[in-house]
C-alpha cells in the first residue's frame, strides 16, 4: 500500500515541478499542466487525434510485426549456426549503436514520402535488438536440452517448437519489448519529417507554431502509449509464465 | 586457441565488408541505383575527405563531440549518484526503479521543444537530451552493481574491520566495476544518439544538423559522406570502449593496492 502512496507522491511532485516551470517561464516556453490537459481533452473529444493515432498506430503495428518476423527468424539462424553469429554480431552491434536517424534521408529517398517510410524507419529500429536478443538466446539453450530431444527421437521442427523455442522465450519477448519501444521512436521520427499525418507530424507542427500546449498534450500521448505498450508486454509475461508452468506441471506429472 | 578463432572471424568479417562495398561501388557505377539515392562509397569517401578540410564542418564535428562528451559526464555523474540513493533508499528504488528501467520507451525527444524554449536555442538543450536518454543505463547499472555484490564480501570486510572509504576503495568500486562498464558503455552510445538526434531535428549547428541541412538542400553526396563520418565514428567509439573495458577489467583485483 506504502508504494502506492510513494508513487502518488511522485506524481504530485512531477506536477508541482511542471506547474512551476509554466509559472516561471511563462506559457510561451512551458504549458501549464491544465492547460495541457484542457487540450488532450479537446483533441479527443473533437475527434481531432482520431486520424493521426490511426496512423501512427498502423505503422507502428506493421513495422513491429515485420521487425519480429525479420528479427526472429535471422537472429535464430545467426544463433544455430555459431559461426555465422560470431561472424554478425558485433556488425549487428554496431550498425544498432548509429544513431538511426542520420539514415532517414536515405529511407526518404528509397521509400518516398508516404507512409511506407515510416513503416521502413520503424522497422529500421526494431529488428536490430530482436535479431540481438533471439541471437543470444538460442546461442545459450543448455546443450543438453537439444541432446536429449534427440536421444528421445524427437525430430528437427518438433526440437524446435516444443524444447528450443520455450527455452529462448524469455531471450525473445526482451527483444521483443525493446524492439517495439524502438520501433515507435522510429515511427515518431519518421513523421516529423515529411508527413501529412500522425503523431510526429502533430509534435512538429506544433513546434512551428509554437503551441506549448499541443507539444505537451502530444508528449503526454506518447509516453502514455509506452507505458501502455510496458504493461502490456508484463501483462503478456504473466499469461505466458502461467502457460508454460502449467505445462511443465502436466509434463512432470504425466 | 580462441584468439585464432576470433581472429579468422575477423578475416571474413572484413571480406563481408569489403565485397559489400564492392556491391554497392558496382550498383552506383553501372547504374542500377539512381545517382540521387545512392552514392557510390568511393565518391563518399572523396567527398569526405573534401569537407573534412573546411572549417565550418570542422567547427561542426568539434561542436557535436563537446557536446555529447559534455552529456555524457553529466549522465555518468547523475546515473551514479542516482543508482547509489536506490540502492540505499529501497522506497525510492520502488518508485524510480520501473520508471527507469521502461526510460527508454519514453519518446524523449518529444520533450526537446520545451527544452530549447526554456534554454534557448543552443547547446544546452541538445546536452540535455543527451543527459536524458543515457543517465536511465547508468543508473540501472550502478544499482544493478550495487545489489549484486555478494554479501559475504560485506561482512568480511565488516569483520576485518573495513569502513568508510577504504571499503568504497577496495570492496565496493571492484566489485561493481564490470557493472559501472557496462552502464558506461551504453550510457556513451545514447549520449552520441540523442545529441545527434537533437541536432537534426532543431539546431542550427553540429554534425546532425549537417546531415538534415544536406538533405533539405538535395546535396545527396555531402549527406552521404556525413553519414559515413558518423558510421567511422560511432564504431571507432564502440571499439575504443571495449578496450577500455578490457583494461580495466584486466586491472580490476589490483586496483585496490594502489
Amino acid at each position: 500500500m506504502r508504494i502506492y502512496a510513494d508513487r502518488a507522491v511522485a506524481i504530485f511532485l512531477v506536477l508541482v515541478l511542471w506547474y512551476q516551470l509554466s509559472l516561471s517561464y511563462g506559457t510561451d516556453a512551458v504549458a501549464a499542466p491544465a492547460a495541457t490537459f484542457q487540450r488532450l481533452v479537446m483533441l479527443i473529444s473533437t475527434g481531432f487525434i482520431g486520424p493521426h493515432l490511426n496512423f501512427t498506430l498502423s505503422s507502428w503495428v506493421i513495422s513491429v510485426l515485420l521487425a519480429g518476423v525479420v528479427g526472429m527468424s535471422l537472429g535464430l539462424l545467426l544463433g544455430l549456426h555459431r559461426a555465422s553469429g560470431l561472424v554478425f554480431e558485433p556488425l549487428i552491434i554496431a550498425v544498432s549503436s548509429l544513431p538511426k536517424v542520420t539514415l532517414y534521408p536515405m529511407v526518404l529517398l528509397i521509400c518516398g514520402l508516404g507512409q511506407s517510410s515510416k513503416i521502413a524507419f520503424g522497422f529500421i529500429h526494431g529488428v536490430l535488438p530482436i535479431m540481438l536478443f533471439t541471437l543470444g538466446a538460442a546461442r545459450e539453450i543448455p546443450v543438453h536440452y537439444v541432446k536429449t530431444a534427440r536421444t528421445l527421437g524427437l525430430n528437427r521442427v518438433a526440437t524446435l517448437r516444443r524444447v528450443m523455442l520455450p527455452a529462448m522465450a524469455s531471450g525473445i519477448v526482451s527483444g521483443m519489448r525493446l524492439g517495439a519501444s524502438l520501433a515507435l521512436l522510429g515511427v515518431i521520427i519518421g513523421e516529423m519529417f515529411g508527413a501529412q499525418r500522425g503523431l510526429g507530424f502533430l509534435l512538429m507542427n506544433a513546434i512551428d507554431i509554437n503551441d506549448t500546449a499541443q507539444m505537451a498534450a502530444v508528449a503526454l500521448i506518447l509516453i502514455f502509449l509506452a507505458l501502455a505498450l510496458n504493461a502490456l508486454v508484463r501483462l503478456l509475461i504473466y499469461v505466458f509464465d502461467r502457460h508454460s508452468l502449467r505445462s511443465f506441471t502436466q509434463l512432470s506429472a504425466s | 586457441m580462441s584468439t585464432r578463432s576470433h581472429r579468422s572471424y575477423d578475416g571474413i568479417r572484413l571480406l563481408l565488408i569489403t565485397s559489400f562495398l564492392f556491391l554497392l561501388e558496382l550498383a552506383c557505377q553501372m547504374g542500377w541505383v539512381q545517382s540521387q539515392v545512392m552514392v557510390p562509397p568511393t565518391l563518399m569517401v572523396h567527398t569526405l575527405w573534401k569537407l573534412l578540410h573546411s572549417d565550418a564542418m570542422v567547427a561542426d564535428i568539434a561542436i557535436t563531440f563537446s557536446e555529447a562528451f559534455q552529456a555524457l559526464v553529466i549522465a555518468v555523474m547523475l546515473g551514479m549518484v542516482l543508482g547509489w540513493l536506490m540502492h540505499r533508499w529501497s522506497r525510492l528504488s520502488d518508485v524510480l526503479y520501473p520508471v527507469l528501467s521502461s526510460w527508454y520507451s519514453i519518446p524523449v525527444f518529444a520533450l526537446y521543444p520545451m527544452l530549447i524554449a526554456f534554454m534557448g536555442l543552443n547547446q544546452r538543450p541538445v546536452i540535455a537530451i543527451g543527459v536524458l536518454m543515457a543517465f536511465s543505463a547508468m543508473a540501472l547499472n550502478m544499482r544493478h552493481g550495487l545489489q549484486a555484490i555478494p554479501t559475504v564480501l560485506n561482512k568480511s570486510a565488516r569483520v576485518m574491520g573495513v569502513r568508510n572509504f577504504p571499503f568504497l576503495l577496495h570492496v565496493q568500486l571492484p566489485a561493481i566495476l564490470p557493472s559501472l562498464m557496462t552502464g558506461f558503455k551504453m550510457a556513451a552510445t545514447y549520449a552520441f544518439i540523442g545529441v545527434i538526434m537533437a541536432e537534426f531535428i532543431l539546431s542550427p549547428r553540429g554534425l546532425g544538423h549537417a546531415i538534415s541541412f544536406a538533405y533539405n538542400d538535395f546535396d545527396t553526396r555531402s549527406m552521404y559522406a556525413l553519414m559515413l563520418l558518423i558510421i567511422i565514428v560511432s564504431t571507432s567509439v564502440q571499439w575504443v570502449l571495449i578496450q577500455i573495458e578490457r583494461r580495466v577489467l584486466a586491472h580490476r583485483a589490483t586496483l585496490g593496492s594502489l
